[in-house]
């Protein structure tokens, strides 16, 4: 091939110039016309998400804080939903700097938030709460739900994680025949009622078999479905004729019987999984011909199902309100919706997402330890942050051991994306407000104090997972190393006044996102425009 | 899904909307422009924005199947194939491949010839005689300013197809232009 000639570059030099010069005609109506139509493209998946969000922090986010945390929600707030929002959070929070931690316990919120439900739907008598965990007879599950029975003076029922499973294809118990027991407690005595739930995944026969078994005891629930697995792969919407007929059982048999009945209609509340949320509320519809509009009142945010499947929110029989699901696990919410409903779901933002993953460790406190968490970090929303960086290092640590270079690499690779992207984003203050979420984790988490080398200060933060957990086992420690090209930073910490405990935090984050943009060669996300960036942020007279 | 893997595609679907939000603010100028110049019409470079980006936000779950891809590729990998589609329902028929008849070393001379102005001038008059590859290599590098290795993830091309392309639709652009330059205008014509 002929050498580029000086000419050639030239040229090129020259064509690269008229292009970028040439004018084109006028389109900023088109633009925000585009921009509109985005918005709304995105936010059509999202609508009852980002409303419920919006309401919420509206009524809950007054008693933030932590500065930081309340930064980086503000500036999540503006690229998610617009600078009104999140002004009007900002004022509102300078209003009252009232800690959650000394205010609510998150149990109290969450009972809080079911006496509102029942407030506002007179006849709901019941609550059904969903836990991931088969010993529901434990001390946590049982003080959990007496607090919030007791607090709302409402019976409350636990099912284990297992009889929810049988309705994942990928539950724990798809293919075996199990009893599980269900706690139930009652508001008045405080008292702790055993009975069985019978859950047989062969065939009629084993179920009235398993149902004679079981005669002697409070038999509160029987289900039976034959082969749930390979029957969800043809009909991902359980269709209860379908039901009777592999399973060979009249609808009578296949009702949700129990000794004490629940009455449908009373079944005010269920708090589960939208995935189980949505089979249970089929089940019981068609049995019971009765709407289970699945609308959540939840001031933690998780209306994921509702969003998914809009005909859970068409009133059947004019009796709509009568009942209603509080959707409280958001782990399968994004891959049983999906699947559920045949349609991509998305969660509209990361603290909605964070906040989902916080109900769960509001209730599983316990599960989320052994993984590696500290139970005290879920009492305040801050917390939220806390459990995405952890999981952000978790995950990376996780990989490390026992996922494939690829995947570690692939996970790498979205991790600096999900910088590089929040870093770009329109604000600008997003990607200092991340940094300074995160900061403040890291504080709490780690107390990370830089020792001196030389002329670098070196801050390390040590990670340890759970050794009887394979997929959490790890030790680690990463080190960040500022010397003078952090003077920005340093500018950075004086514009925001961080307390002098954060400052060695927002060092160690701010460095390490920058050392992670600028890693990347890409001219798009480059050290220069980041750097611009940080300029514009400390300049900006808002803050 | 554990925990884990909940965390892993939770991270990825959050981000999604970012990634739109942020190609939409980053990039919308470059896809128009890289329309505009295509279709030389403003109201259908305006439909064909549209709906580039209406497919980035239904399709935005494939982005992260795509291997190597960044996001301004991908992002471009979608208005070239939305072009095709338009072209496609255009009827439109292919013009020949770039062909020059130039010489190495009258090239060469013919190119000192060149100035900047007139490439400023002349080179949007003579783009569109290029072939519509040659104009896509062309606006796809220069004009939004992909690599070579860039260009070959949107167009599908090797690597080494897009290098000799692009070389080849520049000799043929700067042969139209000198060509251009040496047929006098209307202006001079009438003096």
């Amino acid at each position: 091939m002929k050498p580029i000639t000086p000419q050639h570059s030239s040229f090129e030099e020259q064509l690269t110039r008229a292009f970028h010069e040439q004018s084109v005609p006028e389109h900023k109506a088109h633009r925000r016309a585009v921009f509109q139509r985005l918005q709304e493209a995105v936010a059509v998946e999202h609508i009852s998400y980002s409303e419920r969000f919006r309401h919420w922090v509206r009524r809950r986010f007054l008693w933030v804080s932590v500065s930081a945390s309340t930064l980086a929600l503000a500036g999540i707030l503006v690229v998610f939903f617009g600078a009104p929002v999140a002004e009007q959070y900002i004022a509102q929070r300078q209003g009252n700097t009232n800690s959650i931690l000394d205010a609510l316990a998150p149990q109290e919120l969450l009972a809080e938030s079911i006496q509102n439900t029942f407030a506002a739907n007179d006849g709901i008598r019941h609550v059904m709460f969903h836990t991931v965990r088969e010993d529901v007879n434990t001390d946590k599950t049982t003080s959990e739900a007496k607090e919030v029975t007791a607090r709302t003076d409402q019976e409350y029922y636990i099912a284990p994680d297992a009889f929810t499973g049988f309705l994942h294809k990928t539950g724990p118990s798809v293919q075996q025949e199990k009893s599980y027991r269900m706690t139930k407690l009652s508001a008045d005595t405080q008292s702790i009622e055993n009975c069985v739930i019978n859950i047989n995944m062969k065939n009629a026969q084993s179920i009235k078999s398993a149902n004679a078994e079981l005669s002697g005891e409070n038999v509160c629930g029987l289900m039976g479905i034959e082969d749930y697995a390979g029957f969800a792969e043809t009909q991902p919407a359980l269709d209860i004729q379908d039901l009777s007929y592999n399973t060979d059982l009249d609808s009578e048999q296949m009702s949700f019987t129990t000794a004490e009945p629940i009455d449908p209609k009373q079944l005010g509340i269920l708090i589960a999984e939208p995935s189980f949320v949505k089979y249970i509320s089929e089940f019981i519809d068609a049995q019971n011909n009765i709407a289970f509009a699945p609308i959540a009142l939840s001031p933690l945010g998780n209306v994921s199902g509702a969003i998914a499947d809009p005909e859970w929110n068409v009133p059947v029989n004019g009796r709509y309100k009568q009942s209603f699901v509080y959707m409280l696990d958001g782990r399968y919410a994004h891959d049983t919706l999906t699947e559920a409903t045949q349609t991509p779901v998305r969660i509209f933002s990361e603290v909605q997402l964070q906040f989902v993953q916080l109900n769960t460790a509001l209730l599983e406190a316990t599960t989320l330890q052994e993984n590696g968490y500290d139970p005290k970090l879920f009492s305040a929303a801050s917390q939220v942050f806390q459990i995405k960086f952890s999981d952000e290092w978790k995950l990376e640590s996780v990989n490390a051991l026992t996922q494939t270079p690829e995947d570690i690499a692939q996970f790498n690779a979205r991790r600096l994306a999900t910088r590089k992207e929040i870093f770009t984003n329109n604000s600008g203050e997003t990607f200092f407000n991340y940094i300074a979420g995160g900061s403040a984790v890291f504080a709490q988490l780690h107390d990370v104090k830089p020792r001196v080398e030389g002329n670098e200060y070196v801050y390390s933060v040590q990670q340890e997972w759970n050794p009887d957990n394979p997929d959490m086992h790890m030790i680690g420690t990463t080190e960040v190393r500022v010397d003078s090209q952090t003077q920005l930073l340093t500018a950075i910490i004086e514009r925001y006044d961080y307390p002098e405990t954060q400052q060695a935090t927002v060092y160690t984050t701010t460095f390490d996102a920058l050392k992670t943009t600028t890693d990347n060669t890409d001219t798009f996300f480059s050290e220069k425009a980041w750097k611009e960036r940080a300029k514009e942020i400390i300049n900006d007279s808002r803050y | 899904m554990s925990f884990t893997e909940y965390v892993r595609s939770d991270t990825h679907t959050l981000m999604s909307t970012a990634l739109l939000l942020t190609l939409f603010e980053q990039e919308y100028e470059s896809v128009y422009r890289f329309i505009y110049f295509r279709v030389s019409h403003k109201e259908t470079a305006e439909d064909l924005v549209s709906v580039i980006f209406e497919k980035a936000v239904k399709h935005i779950d494939r982005f992260s199947k795509q291997e190597g891809a960044t996001p301004r590729s991908w992002l471009f990998t979608i208005a070239r194939n939305t072009l095709i589609d338009h072209y496609r329902s255009q009827k439109y028929i292919e013009p020949l491949d770039d062909h020059t008849d130039l010489t190495d070393e009258s090239h060469d001379a013919l190119l000192s010839d060149i100035d900047t102005q007139i490439v400023m001038e002349k080179v949007f008059e003579v783009i569109p005689q290029l072939s519509p590859r040659g104009q896509e290599l062309i606006l796809l590098r220069f004009q939004a300013d992909f690599s070579n290795k860039e260009i070959s993830q949107i167009t599908g091309l090797h690597e080494k197809v897009v290098a000799s392309g692009i070389s080849k639709a520049i000799r043929r652009l700067q042969q139209l232009i000198i060509e251009s330059k040496q047929q006098p205008s209307i202006e001079e014509s009438l003096l």
